[in-house]
């Protein structure tokens, strides 16, 4: 199980981070061609979206393994997942998103079985 | 007159420039490196006796923090305005300190 | 440097990380493999692979060890039991003997034996090749070799200090730090290469400031003895027993024999005490009626590497003492920055992020000397178009780069193909091994000073690379564990299987920066403009370093 308390905190962590990077300029023009800029509504969505998750990740770390140990996952997951994403942007930026979607689910999953076991 | 002594002057000047730029680094280095270590020694030494705890909790809190401190003096050596300044700001607060630690008479087993 | 702050900081950046930086490349090489030492010593040691590891509680494995150690140990002063754990499954004994009168001194090595055995039986596992294993390289990376240790640790810290003023200037010059953090552009030639230097550190940056700290912090009273000799004036060791209890005890011995009270009680007691399990158990003058026994707790995901003790008396089993129940501040401080450096309470995930951290430490160095000389060498563009030799400082730095970037995959790669090939009764094994790892080494270095040319990098890459990857396919000739048999029959050990994965994708990630360092067009050979190099990712830097 401890495993998947893991996993949980590094999908929340990838999917943030995902949401944070579809947020920039740079990386929203990865997607849709150069120049392209994500519209004000989305921007605020994804911003939102991408904060809550890690914020969730922190907690659920934390809750899960002790302050000190939730943290340092946490930090340590965000690491993994940041350098996954800035060698898939530039290179996959689709398989990126890709992933950044199957991650989101990957990540209720896990929710959903840590909760009910 | 005044012109050709002008062009006389700059020729002379170009070379203690570049010398006086690797001397300042050098002695900056030197500053960074050895009066850096010694400011740092002083201050562990400074909060390990001053500290309000358990003399064992201080000495280890002063360690611990040290590593910071000598990075930080590193730094101000090499941000400051020049070689002169950053000795200085080093000596004087070195001295300071091992004032204050020799009126503790805590000084001497530095040494040890 | 009297140009403003950022730049001062910007200048100084460069010089402390570039002066130390293929030291350092070196130590985050070694001390990244060290986070799996454990498993790479097993993976060095195919005799071991095929025992089964019986699951036993600790308290039957430490009676196992106890009754082996009666039968193995006779005359020795002091026991070391290391009980079966997360990453090692078997006993650990240890044993050391005080050396007969006449016979020369050996050192505290010479007198010190140790082996592994089966935890439920107690027989010692099959013998199996001698080797240094992975703690090599975890020495490595602080006492390095063929040197005293104190220099070394000297050494290291010195270029670790260097190290943190590297990372702390860094921060400070770095304009747009937060801003630029998912930038990376390819294909843009020194652009490119700052972009990878930057992603390197500037992601990990935690983990970069930590393992750098904490590493400083691991040797702290030797790096920083003043605070301790002001304080205690100059009564050092007053100060290692008040700050860490239950050392070694210099107790005497009676002369009495006695014999020694069973473990399985001690450990079930500790254990319920703890509510956790016993890791350490170290027995003081075993057969004597002043034995001790000590019993450390397992660190379990408890971040400290200061856990609590329990001494009991040897012959009577009664409980002596408890230490480290309840540590004050700064000594928890202390235990979790060295629990930190050494990740040993990390889960399988987060030891694997913690691999991956230093593994991006390792492309930060590498990257960050590699783009002072791709500057370097635009910087004198003219006068090379001219037909100038480049200058000292360009020639010396390129030459170290290929010596260490491309050199050192090709010695862990040799210490790893000797440990399969060298015959398994060789005398001084352990040393033979070790010697090809530098020899591997230093034959690369110096054929590279010959002709240090791109086709050179390429050459060294491939040499890596093939070291490397060809890892797996050597098992299968030499060993009975090899991926057919741990990974697609799945009978495991995990780790052994795991280690050849890594070495297969490092081996390729090597070769994949080979490929693309493909020679230049005759044009643009004599241009300084450096045209389209590797295509650096951080895996591929990783790879490369």
């Amino acid at each position: 199980m401890e495993w998947i308390a893991d996993f949980l905190v590094f999908a929340l962590c990838y999917a943030g981070l995902s949401c944070l990077c579809l947020a920039m300029d740079r990386h929203y023009a990865d997607l849709h061609g150069r120049g392209a800029e994500p519209p004000l509504l989305l921007r605020r969505r994804l911003q939102w979206g991408g904060w809550l998750a890690l914020a969730f990740g922190l907690a659920w770390a934390m809750h899960h393994s002790g302050a000190g140990y939730g943290t340092v996952v946490w930090v340590g997951s965000l690491t993994g997942c940041g350098l996954l994403l800035i060698w898939l942007l530039p290179y996959a930026p689709r398989h990126a998103m890709l992933l950044a979607r199957v991650a989101g689910v990957a990540a209720l999953l896990a929710a959903l079985v840590l909760a009910l076991w | 007159m005044s012109a050709s002594a002008q062009t006389e002057k700059l020729p002379r000047l170009r070379l203690p420039e570049a010398l006086r730029y690797r001397l300042g680094v050098a002695s900056r280095s030197v500053a960074a490196i050895v009066g850096g270590y010694v400011l740092a020694a002083l201050a562990t030494m400074l909060l390990s006796v001053c500290l309000p705890m358990v003399r064992v909790e201080a000495v280890m809190t002063a360690t611990l923090a040290s590593f910071a401190i000598y990075t930080c003096a590193v730094l101000w050596v090499f941000a400051t305005g020049s070689a002169l300044r950053a000795w200085l700001g080093l000596l004087i607060p070195c001295a300071i300190m091992a004032a204050i630690l020799q009126s503790m008479d805590a000084l001497s087993w530095s040494l040890a | 440097m009297k140009e403003g702050f950022r730049q001062s900081m910007a200048w100084l950046h460069t010089w402390s990380g570039l002066l130390v930086c293929w030291i350092l490349l070196l130590v985050f090489c070694a001390g990244t493999a060290s986070y799996y030492r454990a498993e790479i010593t097993l993976w060095m040691q195919p005799e071991l692979h095929a025992a089964a590891s019986n699951t036993v509680s600790t308290e039957q494995a430490a009676a196992t060890a106890q009754s082996a150690m009666q039968e193995r140990a006779q005359g020795a002063t002091r026991w070391f039991i290391t009980l079966p754990g997360e990453r090692n499954p078997a006993l650990q004994l240890g044993w050391s003997k005080p050396s007969k009168p006449g016979e020369k001194k050996k050192g505290r090595r010479g007198n010190f034996h140790s082996e592994k055995a089966d935890p439920s039986t107690g027989e010692v596992l099959s013998k199996p090749r001698e080797t240094r294993g992975g703690e090599f390289l975890y020495r490595l990376h602080f006492d390095l070799h063929y040197m005293s240790a104190l220099w070394a640790r000297w050494i290291v810290g010195f270029c670790a200090m260097f190290m943190l003023v590297s990372i702390i200037s860094g921060i400070v010059t770095h304009k747009r730090i937060f801003k630029d953090l998912f930038t990376f552009r390819p294909k843009k030639g020194q652009r490119s290469w700052l972009d990878a230097h930057n992603v390197a550190a500037v992601l990990p940056l935690p983990y970069h400031l930590m393992i750098t700290y904490t590493g400083l912090v691991t040797l702290m009273f030797m790096y920083m003895p003043s605070g301790v000799t002001t304080a205690y004036k100059g009564d050092q060791d007053a100060f290692f027993s008040e700050a860490f209890p239950a050392r070694a005890g210099e107790a005497k011995a009676a002369g009495v024999a006695a014999p020694l009270t069973p473990f399985a009680p001690l450990v079930r007691q500790a254990e319920q005490k703890w509510g956790a399990q016993v890791g350490l158990v170290s027995v003081n003058l075993p057969g004597d009626a002043n034995a001790t026994v000590t019993l450390r707790r397992a660190g379990g995901r408890d971040m400290s590497s200061k856990q609590p003790t329990m001494e009991f008396d040897g012959v009577s089993g009664k409980l002596l003492a408890t230490y480290g129940d309840d540590p004050g501040g700064a000594s928890s401080t202390h235990g979790v920055m060295v629990g930190l450096h050494i990740a040993n309470f990390a889960s399988p995930l987060l030891r694997a992020l913690f691999f991956l951290s230093g593994l991006a430490g390792c492309a930060m160095v590498a990257t960050g000397a590699l783009l002072w000389a791709v500057k370097t060498r635009q910087k004198q563009a003219k006068a090379l178009a001219a037909g100038k030799r480049p200058g000292f400082g360009l020639r010396l730095v390129e030459a170290l780069n290929i010596g260490a970037i491309a050199g050192i995959p090709i010695a862990f790669g040799a210490y790893f193909w000797a440990n399969r090939l060298l015959p398994a009764g060789l005398e001084e094994r352990p040393k033979e091994e070790i010697a090809c790892f530098f020899g591997a080494w230093a034959l690369a270095a110096i054929v590279a000073q010959l002709r240090p040319t791109r086709a050179m990098w390429r050459l060294q890459l491939t040499v890596g690379a093939i070291l490397l990857a060809g890892l797996p396919l050597l098992n299968v000739f030499t060993t009975q564990s090899h991926l057919g048999v741990t990974l697609f029959m799945g009978r495991g050990p995990v780790a052994v299987a795991a280690f050849d994965l890594v070495m297969l994708m490092l081996g390729l990630g090597l070769a994949y920066a080979a490929i693309k360092l493909k020679p230049l067009p005759a044009r643009a050979a004599k241009a300084a403009r450096p045209a389209v190099k590797a295509d650096v990712t951080p895996d591929t830097a990783a790879g490369a370093a």
